[in-house]
């Protein structure tokens, strides 16, 4: 797989390294650390960059080889750009039974492009993935690192062109290990609304 | 009128879950207190005597679990909480992490002193996101509070590690390979992980719900826990349920409670008219609504009736779900996550989606159903890990089960040696 190149900032590269620092003790091994840097990389840079892939693998003794191969076994790790806001619509069954399934042909239609692709604003792209433990409060959509549950048509309509105006922060950061105040209104979780 | 029993779920209502001091205030660590009265040898025991089963899937005996490992070693020994839910139809560890999070953590002290273990790793699905918030500011507290950490009392640690987007980091050696930041992909066994586990080392894996029970069996006493459910599965055990149900949502049952009054009872009843139950998540066998009539709901009574407790993940399709977009939706899933080191597997699980697509599209070609069965066949039982047999699980008892929803009148296909 060809690595898409995108340099780092001084002060992004000394994140990593500083975020690598903080956690390399937790772990008997430091190969463990593999996951949570891919994982701070790709919320610097947006997905997971050649410079990502080299700086892991300096940092954890791993090879290049074997780092690339990780960010693709994992699907949360991107090897190229995704949109600004990253959509993922559970397809498994309870969701897509009960909703889903509508979710998805309003959702393709709504941002006219294909699953994996980016709209060519840059801020939107979309992929189905399987269940996210949403199933009693389905459908499940998450927008980059947020839950969204029982999302009709409407809602996620709603939700979106929301998104457009306000481009509220939808990321939960690894450094520190919190979510920004944007989309408060959205609960994080309604597990607890049925049952 | 069958009621639930919220021993695990008792406090999941509170609002101040992330505070150690109202925990405490309802009785925390009352749990870890008692075991802690005890040797790990008899805390061992009083495991064994519960008779907690694991609420992963696999349900084995979790005392007995506990015993195989070493006492002597040599080596550090660890606790990997199993926190990787990804099963479908399976959200009752997410409730746990998010609405009690001491609770496992507690449970996870009880089980590091059991065994021996000064680390604890909870390995949590990269999706859950908002659990890991909640636990993260849990372990704070008990960080804080010098109730973990080398200088507190036990010198126990518990980090925290996200996995990130792969349902088969969830079977535990593919677990352990990703926690040492290796592919999520099974380990052959033997060796076994209380053997030879994490780096090497003797390891423990548990399930949440296994190990929050942990703490409310020292915290009620054994005598109370062992006298909920039936003489073969004891306790409670949550179950997720979704889909036609009223009410869908987490509820905690004692085990042996029947079925439909649970769904009635418990769940609302149906919206619908009723057509497919899965009661145990995507991999176990699915069960027709005509064939759940006075089924109890534990580990035995599923077995009996052909199917499986599995994780609780509840399901219920009503007559407008066709059985066979239904397989062909779970094997779309398993084709999605096979890990690919095994090739009947990995080859096998992209050609049923084949198949079943053609199915689907009525386009399929003469024999295409006997090819589906011999190549469930040829999966199931020649793999490295369980998921072989997961993937054909639904699909073979999909098929038996409603032959006319996959466009053909008699259907005599033998289960042979795939189940
Ligand atoms: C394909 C596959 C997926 C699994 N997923 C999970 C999971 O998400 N969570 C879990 O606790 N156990 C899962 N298991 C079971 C684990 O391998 C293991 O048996 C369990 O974590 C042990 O804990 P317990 O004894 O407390 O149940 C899975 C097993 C297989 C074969
Ligand atoms: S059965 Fe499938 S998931 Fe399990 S080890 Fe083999 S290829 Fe991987
Ligand atoms: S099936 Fe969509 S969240 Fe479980």
């Amino acid at each position: 797989m060809e690595l898409i190149s995108r340099p780092f900032s001084e002060e992004d590269k000394t994140r990593l390294i500083g975020f690598f620092e903080k956690i390399k003790d937790l772990y008997p091994d430091v190969k463990s650390c593999v996951m949570p840097c891919l994982y701070a990389g790709q919320e610097l840079v947006g997905f997971i960059s050649k410079e990502v892939v080299e700086e892991v693998a300096r940092l954890t003794g791993l090879s290049e080889a074997h780092v690339i191969e990780l960010a693709s076994f994992y699907t949360m790790f991107h090897l190229r750009p995704v949109g600004r806001y990253h959509i993922q619509i559970c397809r498994t069954a309870s969701c897509y039974f009960f909703g889903g399934k509508q979710l998805i042909t309003f959702l393709k239609d709504y941002l006219g492009v294909d699953e994996g692709e980016v709209t060519a604003d840059g801020m939107f792209s979309w992929e189905l993935v399987e269940c996210l433990g949403s199933c009693g409060t389905a459908p499940a959509v998450a927008i980059n690192d947020r839950l969204f549950e029982f999302v009709s048509k409407d809602d996620l309509k709603n939700i979106l062109d929301e998104i457009k105006i306000k481009l509220p922060n939808l990321n939960y950061s690894v450094f520190s290990n919190s979510f920004s105040e944007d989309f408060k209104k959205y609960p994080f979780s309604r597990i607890l609304s049925n049952g | 009128m069958v009621k639930e029993n919220r021993l695990l779920l008792k406090n999941i209502h509170y609002d101040d879950q992330i505070d150690l001091l109202a925990y405490k205030s309802r009785g925390g660590f009352l749990g870890l207190q008692k075991a802690l009265e005890k040797s790990p040898a008899e805390v061992i025991e009083i495991v064994k005597q519960s008779g907690l089963r694991g609420r992963g899937g696999a349900g084995f005996p979790t005392g007995m679990k506990w015993g195989f490992v070493p006492s002597n070693s040599g080596k550090p020994v660890y606790l990997v909480c199993n926190a990787d839910e990804s099963e479908p139809g399976t959200f009752k560890d997410r409730l746990l992490m998010e609405r009690d999070p001491f609770l496992l953590i507690e449970g996870m002290m009880i089980a590091c002193y059991a065994i021996g273990s000064k680390t604890g790793f909870i390995y949590i699905r990269g999706e859950y996101q908002y659990s890991h918030y909640i636990l993260t500011k849990a372990l704070q507290q008990a960080y804080s509070s010098k109730i973990l950490g080398k200088d507190s009392e036990l010198g126990i640690d518990i980090i925290i590690h996200r996995g990130a987007g792969a349902y088969i980091c969830g079977e535990e050696t593919a677990l352990l390979n990703s926690l040492e930041g290796k592919k999520g992909q099974p380990r052959i066994k033997p060796p076994f992980p209380a053997v030879k586990g994490l780096y090497n080392c003797p390891t423990v894996i548990n399930n949440v719900e296994t190990l929050c029970a942990v703490t409310r069996i020292f915290e009620h006493g054994v005598e109370e826990y062992a006298s909920l459910g039936t003489e073969k599965s004891r306790g409670t055990k949550l179950f997720s349920v979704s889909g036609i149900v009223n009410k869908p949502g987490v509820y905690e049952v004692e085990l042996g409670v029947d079925m439909v009054e649970f769904l009635n009872d418990i769940c609302g009843g149906l919206k619908a008219d009723p057509k497919i139950v899965i009661p145990g998540g995507s991999s176990v066998p699915a069960l027709k609504w005509s064939e759940c009539d006075g089924v109890k709901l534990d580990y035995e009574s599923l077995a009996a009736a052909g199917t499986m407790l599995g994780s609780g993940g509840f399901m219920v399709f009503g007559q407008d779900v066709s059985a066979l977009e239904l397989a062909l939706n779970f094997s779309k899933f398993y084709a999605h996550e096979s890990c690919g080191q095994c090739t009947p597997c990995r080859e096998g699980a992209k050609w049923l989606v084949e198949i079943l697509e053609r199915v689907y599209s009525r386009k399929s070609y003469p024999g295409d159903l006997e090819k589906i069965s011999s190549l469930c066949s040829q999966i199931a039982g020649h793999t490295i890990c369980p998921f072989g047999d997961a993937l054909v699980t639904p699909i073979l008892s999909l098929m038996k089960k409603f032959p006319e929803d996959f466009n053909f009148d008699s259907f005599d296909f033998q289960l042979s040696s795939a189940t």
